[in-house]
């Protein structure tokens, strides 16, 4: 059933009729379409009649579809999603992708170079195009960290994406620029959707992203003609809606609370979840749990390598030290690095010893205050018969009594 | 003992069993102490005594010649009285027991034993009126007295009447039930979602021996996720407090200081609690300035605390019709340090709460302000006179 690249789908013909040129039987063709539909069902938990109806779907509106235009440009970037992309293992699907696309301009993959490869990128993105994006566009210094052909970076990647269709950003460069993003950025390096601002940017995160998750998400577009539902980060939810956390086959040791707690204990043999040792699966939404790379042969937690969170923005800002549970905090001017726990524990402390300092400035206070009073009148013992004052000195009186004047009035 | 009620209904006059001396009889006693008033007298003490009289000798057989009122340096009052029957006339003086006894000449050993028994009836709140009867020698003009005992009196307002008085304290209702339900609602929930969210943010404390099956981690986050649930119920209620609740010292009004008293209030307070001031200074109903500033404060770490913890729960479902629109600052600042926030407000709380039992164990035991007992009573007993600023 493979077809080559040699025999590419032509302009005018319909998929089902390139397949059937190609030999390929509907058996071969509906499997294919199965898969397809497992791949964006993936983080949807479709039931065995949705995949059914879905499979069924992908086939008719496969049967309709034209070939699209691609143009697929590399800018400030390392190759490695590329790399993923090729040789993510299952031949058969990637190769077919490759084929149903009309892959019009790529740095690495296409025959023609200089002028030609000029002519073919002003001739692809004439018309109405799909542009997928590979890396991030250095901004400083007007673009001059990446120039291809003459051409910026930047200008190239306005230019293409001029009469684009959708934009692909492929990549955590093509996202948000990834490593050389990263603080100080030096090159001023930014992702696509900071440039490209007036159509769909479809985030595929990751450093690099599954090879599935790239062709799926191009196979959606080629089947449906629009951009997959994405999530804030502009990011396709049937493959970056869930966390690796939540589908993390050590997830029943978290539940447990079995903890790795160095990478050559006895728990690091048995298995047990690598939180303690840094893992970053609770705030990473990632397939590769479900997925996994290289043909689901494994993916890093499998393999006992805490995840670095690295579909996530600004990974090597936010998701480091990759070996630690949470960063810690460095001390305004002094170089000393503290975690939160420290730093609340000494809140804590210090909140008790104010408490302490100051009752006991309160009691100090007191008794100064109360220095200069007279003191307090001590309380007679119960024996003393003494009468009240008011008493004794009427019994004292000794004036003649007025009751007699009045008596001989 | 005689009982008599007032007309007014408000001075309840109670006469003990009267205490005569020597040989006098309780009836001679009575009857003289009742011919010492004066004559048509509205006065309470008086128609108990000539109430209790009455039940001996018919008084209107007597006739008052003379009566002379108490003067306030001997306190006692004298009259003279005839007997229409037998024309004898005798005088009665009344009233301060010390007073009648020096009138009398009484001798030592016997004043001695009416003031012992007087300071007995003093003890249940008695006074003594003492009755002395006199003669007039005809032929010389001398005086000569004898001490007839006295009559223990006590008066006293009938509770109704005692409502109405005015007294040194008046009670002032601060926080109402449903304040303080919430108020004890959150110091449990924030105790324990301390204690659970470090336990299961740290991973510290677990135990767990290999080859057992438990769920720790996930008890925990039920027992957590729980008491957020209920926190975000107290505050979503005290935010509808805020402009429903009965009372002005919990109303929205009471959140900052505003007015140009209160900020000057404000600096007056902190310097008292800076300098160990304790006597003077402001006073307030319901919070002082810097106690509205202090719990205006932890309001916003709480919501903080609310806001962090439910961004961090919200990421189970980001697509959710609630939690996909409060995930922002997972994306503005990344989950790792919303966590780093949201463990920040445990910690704030756990440093205020010390400062916070001190302080309001402090304005009860030293400024005498009632916080601590009002957030179990409701009210405080607020000294008249004094001016507060939020009355």
């Amino acid at each position: 059933m493979l077809p080559t690249p040699f025999d590419p789908w032509t302009k005018d013909e319909t998929f089902t009729e390139y397949l059937v040129r190609q030999g390929l039987s509907r058996r071969q063709f509906l499997k294919f379409c199965g898969k397809v539909a497992l791949l964006l069902g993936g983080g949807a938990l479709l039931s065995s009649h949705d995949k059914k109806a879905f499979a069924k779907e992908i086939a008719e509106r496969l049967n309709s579809a034209k070939r699209p235009t691609v143009v697929w440009l590399q800018l400030q970037e390392c190759t490695g999603c590329l790399e993923s992309a090729l040789r993510s293992g299952d031949r058969t699907l990637e190769d077919l992708v490759l084929s149903i696309i009309s892959l019009d301009y790529n740095e690495l993959l296409m025959a023609p170079s200089g002028d030609q490869a000029n002519a073919a990128l002003e001739k692809a993105s004439a018309g109405p195009h799909l542009l997928v994006v590979n890396g991030s566009i250095p901004t400083k210094e007007k673009g001059a960290y990446c120039v291809i052909g003459g051409e910026s970076a930047e200008g190239l990647l306005i230019k293409a994406s001029r009469s684009a269709t959708a934009v692909v950003a492929i990549g955590a460069c093509a996202h948000y620029g990834c490593i050389q993003a990263a603080a100080p950025n030096p090159t001023g390096a930014v992702g696509v959707s900071s440039i490209v601002r007036d159509r769909p940017v479809i985030n595929l995160s990751g450093c690099p992203p599954i090879g599935e998750v790239i062709t799926a998400t191009l196979l959606y577009y080629v089947i449906y003609g629009h951009a997959p539902h994405v999530d804030q980060d502009g990011r396709p939810l049937f493959a970056y809606g869930q966390r690796i956390h939540d589908k993390c086959p050590r997830r029943a040791h978290y539940d447990a609370g079995q903890f790795v707690l160095q990478f050559d204990d006895e728990n690091a043999r048995k298995g047990y979840c690598l939180y303690k040792v840094g893992c970053k699966g609770p705030a990473t939404f990632a397939p590769c749990a479900i997925m996994e790379w290289n043909q689901g042969c494994s993916f890093p937690i499998k393999s006992g390598h805490p995840c670095l969170g690295c579909t996530e923005r600004h990974f090597f800002d936010r998701m480091t030290p990759f070996y630690r549970r949470l960063p810690g905090l460095e001390v305004p001017g002094t170089g000393v690095e503290l975690t939160t726990n420290q730093i609340g524990g000494l809140a804590v402390a210090a909140s008790v010893a104010g408490v302490a300092v100051h009752s006991a400035a309160t009691v100090i206070r007191r008794q100064q205050t109360h220095k200069g009073r007279p003191p307090r009148p001590s309380p007679l013992p119960f024996w003393e018969t003494k009468r009240p004052e008011s008493r004794q000195i009427k019994r004292n009186q000794s004036r003649p009594d007025p009751a007699c004047h009045h008596e001989t009035s | 003992m005689t009982r008599t009620v007032n007309h007014q209904g408000e001075i309840q006059v109670t006469l003990d069993t009267p205490v005569p001396y020597g040989g006098v009889s309780t009836r001679e006693l009575t009857v003289a102490a009742a011919l010492g008033a004066r004559a048509g007298t509205r006065d309470p003490v008086d128609l108990a005594i000539l109430s209790a009289a009455a039940h001996y000798e018919d008084l209107r057989h007597y006739q008052q010649l003379e009566y002379a009122p108490p003067d306030p340096e001997f306190c006692r009052s004298i009259s003279r009285v005839r007997h229409l029957d037998s024309g004898q006339e005798q005088l009665i003086a009344r009233g301060d027991l010390d007073s009648i006894l020096y009138l009398c000449r009484a001798e030592e050993a016997g004043r001695h034993r009416a003031d012992l028994l007087a300071d007995i009836e003093e003890v249940h709140g008695f006074r003594s009126v003492g009755v002395a009867r006199g003669s007039v020698s005809a032929v010389d003009g001398h005086e000569e007295w004898a001490y007839l005992g006295f009559i223990p009196v006590r008066a006293t307002r009938s509770p109704r009447s005692r409502k109405e008085e005015p007294a040194a304290y008046r009670y002032v209702p601060v926080w109402d039930w449903q304040l303080r339900v919430l108020h004890w609602t959150a110091v449990f929930c924030i105790l324990s979602l301390s204690l659970t969210g470090w336990l299961m943010g740290s991973g510290n404390l677990v135990y767990v021996t290999p080859g057992t099956d438990t769920f720790y981690i996930g008890w925990l986050r039920l027992a957590h996720f729980t008491c957020g649930w209920l926190l975000l119920a107290t505050a979503l209620l005290r935010i509808a407090g805020l402009f429903i609740a009965s009372t002005k010292y919990q109303r929205w009004q009471a959140l900052f200081p505003v007015t140009s008293t209160d900020l000057r209030n404000l600096v007056r307070v902190m310097l008292n609690y800076l300098l160990c001031i304790f006597e003077q200074g402001p006073h307030y109903i319901g919070h002082n300035p810097l106690q509205q500033v202090a719990y205006t404060g932890i309001y916003l770490v709480g919501c903080a605390a609310i806001f962090t913890g439910f961004s961090l729960y919200g990421m189970y479902a980001p697509d959710h019709w609630l939690f996909g629109h409060i995930l922002w600052l997972n994306h503005l600042i990344g989950p790792q340090y919303v966590r780093i926030m949201h463990l920040a407000t445990m910690w704030i709380f756990l440093a205020f709460i010390p400062i916070h039992i001190y302080l309001s164990i402090r304005a009860d035991t030293v400024e005498r302000e009632g916080a601590i007992s009002s957030i179990f009573s409701g009210g405080r007993w607020c000294r008249k006179g004094t001016k507060f600023d939020d009355d």
